[in-house]
C-alpha cells in the first residue's frame, strides 16, 4: 500500500511517530512544509502584542486635543480682545499726543506771555520805584516846608530860643544874606574850610535868636527828615559844630522827623543832638 | 534501520514525499507538529484586530 492510497490519519499518524524518535527531521520537515512568511509568523504577531498598551496611552488623545482646541479658542479670543484694547490704546495715545501738542503750543505762548508781562512789570516797578523816589522828594519838601513855617514856635519850644529868625531855609527872609557873609569871613579867616562852609550851606535849615534864659545870640542847625536816620544825626551835629566856629556862639544841633528807630534815638541823645519829633 | 537511527535529513526528505502523495495526510501532519507559538495565533490576531475600532475617533 502506498501512501497516496493510505489512509491519511493512519500516515500522519505514522510519520508523527517516526519524527517523535527523531527530533531534528521534525524540524527540517517543516522547514520544508511551511513558507519562512509562515516560520516568520510568531515572531511578527508577538511583535504587534504591545501596540494595544500602546495605543490604550493614546486613547485620551482626543480629549486633551479637544481641551487643548479649547483652550487655543479662549486664547484666540483674549488675543481678540487684546488687539482691541491695543488698538483704543493707540487711539487714546494719538489723542493725548494731540492734546499734549496742543497743550505745548499753548505753554509756549503762555511762556512769551510771562516773559513779555515779567517785562512790562519790571519797567513797572522800574516806574514805581522812580515815582515813590520822586513821591518822597515831594512828601519830603513838603513836610520841610511845613516844619520850617512852624520853626518860630517849635524853637521856641524846644530849643529855648527867642526872637526867631531864618538864616537859611524856604523861608529865608531879610536874614538871607547874613550867613554867606559869615561862612565867606570864617573861610578866609581860615576857622572853618572851604568844604565845611561848603557842608554848611547844604544845611536844611539855620535859624538864629537869642536865648530864653539868659538872652545871649544862640543858633541851631535843624536836618528835617521824614525818617531820621543816622546820617541826618551826624550831618547835624557836625555843621553845628562848623557853624559854632563861624558864630563863635552856641549852636543846638537838632533832627526834627516823623519817625526814628529806637538805636539812632539813643545815637542822638547820645552825640547831644536835640530830637523833635512832629507828625506828618 | 529505525528512524531513530536515519539521518534526520534523509528521513524528513522520505516524510515529505511521502506527505506530497497524501495531502489530506499532511494537514493533519501539520496540526500536530505545529507548535504552541502557531496555535495561539488566532487569539493574538483576534486581540489585534479591534484596535482600528479603539483608535476610531469618536464622532
Amino acid at each position: 500500500m502506498t501512501s497516496q492510497t493510505l489512509n491519511p490519519e493512519t500516515l500522519a499518524a505514522r510519520l508523527v511517530s517516526e519524527l517523535d524518535e527523531n527530533p531534528a527531521a521534525r524540524r527540517i520537515l517543516l522547514r520544508t512544509l511551511l513558507t519562512d512568511d509562515f516560520l516568520l509568523l510568531p515572531s511578527k504577531v508577538d511583535s504587534l502584542m504591545d501596540l494595544p498598551a500602546k495605543v490604550e496611552g493614546l486613547m485620551d488623545l482626543p480629549a486633551k486635543v479637544e481641551g487643548l482646541s479649547n483652550k487655543v479658542e479662549g486664547l484666540s479670543i483674549r488675543v481678540d480682545h487684546l488687539e482691541q484694547d491695543v488698538s483704543d490704546l493707540k487711539a487714546g495715545q494719538v489723542r493725548i499726543e494731540g492734546r499734549l501738542d496742543r497743550m505745548e503750543g499753548r505753554q509756549d505762548r503762555m511762556e512769551g506771555r510771562q516773559t513779555r508781562m515779567e517785562g512790562r512789570l519790571e519797567r513797572m516797578e522800574g516806574r514805581q520805584d522812580r515815582m515813590q523816589g520822586q513821591l518822597g522828594n515831594l512828601m519830603g519838601r513838603n513836610y520841610e516846608h511845613r516844619i520850617t513855617r512852624y520853626i518860630v514856635n517849635t524853637a521856641y519850644r524846644d530849643f529855648k530860643m527867642r526872637e526867631v529868625r531864618i538864616l537859611q531855609g524856604e523861608y529865608s527872609s531879610a536874614h538871607a544874606n547874613e550867613l554867606p557873609s559869615k561862612i565867606a569871613d570864617s573861610e578866609e579867616r581860615q576857622l572853618i574850610t572851604a568844604e565845611q562852609g561848603y557842608d554848611l550851606e547844604r544845611a536844611d535849615l539855620i535859624i538864629a535868636g537869642a536865648s530864653r534864659a539868659d538872652r545871649t545870640p544862640a543858633y541851631a542847625v535843624i536836618e528835617i527828615s521824614v525818617t531820621i536816620d543816622s546820617h541826618d544825626i551826624s550831618r547835624a551835629a557836625d555843621r553845628a559844630n562848623t557853624l559854632s566856629s563861624v558864630t563863635g556862639e552856641r549852636v543846638v544841633p537838632a533832627v526834627i522827623g516823623d519817625s526814628i528807630s529806637h538805636h539812632d534815638r539813643r545815637l542822638a541823645q547820645d552825640s547831644g543832638v536835640t530830637l523833635v519829633i512832629i507828625r506828618e | 534501520m529505525t528512524s531513530q537511527t536515519l539521518n534526520p535529513e534523509t528521513l524528513a526528505a522520505r516524510l515529505a514525499s511521502e506527505l506530497n502523495e497524501n495531502p489530506a495526510a499532511r494537514r493533519i501532519l501539520l496540526r500536530t507538529l505545529l507548535t504552541d507559538d502557531f496555535l495561539l495565533l488566532p487569539s493574538k490576531v483576534d486581540s489585534l484586530m479591534d484596535l482600528p475600532a479603539k483608535v476610531e475617533r469618536p464622532r
